[in-house]
């Protein structure tokens, strides 16, 4: 057997479905031929390494793709892959950076202020906080006291000031309504006993004859 | 191998069924049982992820409209589905016989390298690297070879299946399949002659 019919068998051989007698030729050729021998090594290896090739996970999307493209309803999810959905954009570098970032800020900005609520609150007594209520409670109420002043005060102001305009508009009517004459003569006495006629004319006592 | 990777799905027959009937929960399970068969499939012939992933959508299409020519006394419904799949990505590859170039390696860094049951760092390193070997050395194969490897190889069809599927005689299936694995293994000396030289 010559390198070219061992080649043509080398497949066969390896997977063990050549004839007995074309086996036995050409492991005696193997024997002798180094390059054939190494050539058959290093297919071993390729068939090992195709059979051991990975398996690609798909986007789940594609999946959600072909069942909108097919039956028109989106896939359901586990509440695994919520969670994993939910997840997942923590996951992008860019994404996972900023929220460390975030975090560090975070953590260096409770770092200045632990300190001052710790001192803070290891000074907290009943009667502090009692009386801290205490103060509050009091300052609400005068607070609203002094607005209610307040309010009273507008109010009143308010009012004065409504009357005092109505009470000088009312004045300023009542001297226009009043005739210019009269204002500019002064009113004839009429003499007693002699009462005025219904012209403004006096009426006159006729003597006895 | 493929069947130890990829779960069968029970009671195919009456999962259909339900599929015929208008059963939306059923298409999902056959969705999720091969959309990944499928897609993995897809993505060694073409290399891209992009393109694998419309081409297992074309083939769910595709699987999904032609529900009702199946025949369970023809064969499982797993081969049914699997040959439907193979013949869209085979005309698919043959109308653009073309592969992706040298790139992609983002699709190598996304490969679920977890599920390969490695128990040390230095052995996962290593099947990556022998991942990028067949992917490298597949690209360089000519598109019979190419086809007939991946079918035996990283498929795990029989050559009769394969012949049926590629349409000719066994042994040419057979002769191509020790053609391209001799073209993989003188591809594989040839990398490691310059190690070697180094060393």
């Amino acid at each position: 057997m010559d390198c070219t019919q061992a080649e043509e068998r080398l497949s066969e051989y390896l997977e063990s479905s050549l004839p007995e007698g074309e086996e036995v030729l050409l492991e005696e050729h193997l024997h002798g031929c180094a390059a054939c021998a190494a050539l058959l090594g290093e297919m071993r290896s390729v068939v090992a390494a195709c059979r051991r090739y990975p398996v690609l996970e798909p986007d789940p999307a594609l999946l959600e793709r072909v069942l909108i493209a097919t039956s028109g309803r989106p896939r359901r999810r586990s509440p695994g892959e919520w969670v994993r959905a939910l997840c997942r954009p923590l996951l992008v570098p860019r994404l996972a950076v900023g929220s460390g970032l975030a975090a560090l800020c975070l953590a260096l900005a409770l770092n200045l202020w632990m300190p001052r609520l710790a001192d803070s609150w290891s000074s907290v007594s009943a009667l502090g906080v009692l009386g801290v209520l205490d103060r509050g409670v009091q300052s609400v109420y005068s607070q609203s006291l002094r607005v209610n002043d307040r309010a009273g005060e507008w109010v009143a102001q308010f009012r004065f000031f409504r009357d005092n305009t109505f009470h000088r508009i009312r004045f300023f009517r009542e001297r226009l309504d009043t005739p210019a004459q009269s204002s500019r003569e002064p009113a004839r006495r009429e003499p007693a006993g002699e009462p005025a006629g219904e012209n403004g004319e006096g009426r006159r006592v006729r003597p006895l004859a | 191998m493929a069947d130890k990777e990829f779960p069968l799905l029970s009671g195919d027959c009456r999962l259909v069924e339900r599929c015929l009937e208008g059963d939306d929960d059923a298409w999902e399970a056959v969705v999720n049982a091969y959309g990944r068969r499928l897609y993995n499939l897809s993505y060694r012939y073409v290399n891209r992820r992009e393109e694998a992933e419309d081409l297992t959508q074309e083939i769910m299409v595709r699987v999904y409209r032609n529900l009702g020519s199946y025949r369970p006394e023809a064969g499982s419904f797993e081969n049914w589905l699997l040959r439907v799949g193979r013949n869209l990505i085979i005309d698919h590859y043959r109308r653009n016989r073309r592969f992706a170039g040298a790139g992609g390696t983002e699709e190598l860094e996304a490969m679920n390298l977890s599920d390969t049951r490695s128990p040390s760092p230095q052995q996962a390193a290593e099947r990556a690297e022998d991942a990028r070997f067949v992917r490298a050395g597949l690209e360089s194969l000519s598109p019979e070879l190419r086809e007939a490897v991946i079918l035996r190889d990283l498929e795990g069809m029989e050559y009769r299946e394969i012949a049926g599927l590629l349409g000719v005689p066994e042994g040419t299936v057979k002769s191509r399949i020790n053609r391209g694995r001799i073209e993989l293994a003188r591809l594989l000396q040839k990398r490691r002659a310059p190690e070697e030289d180094r060393v």
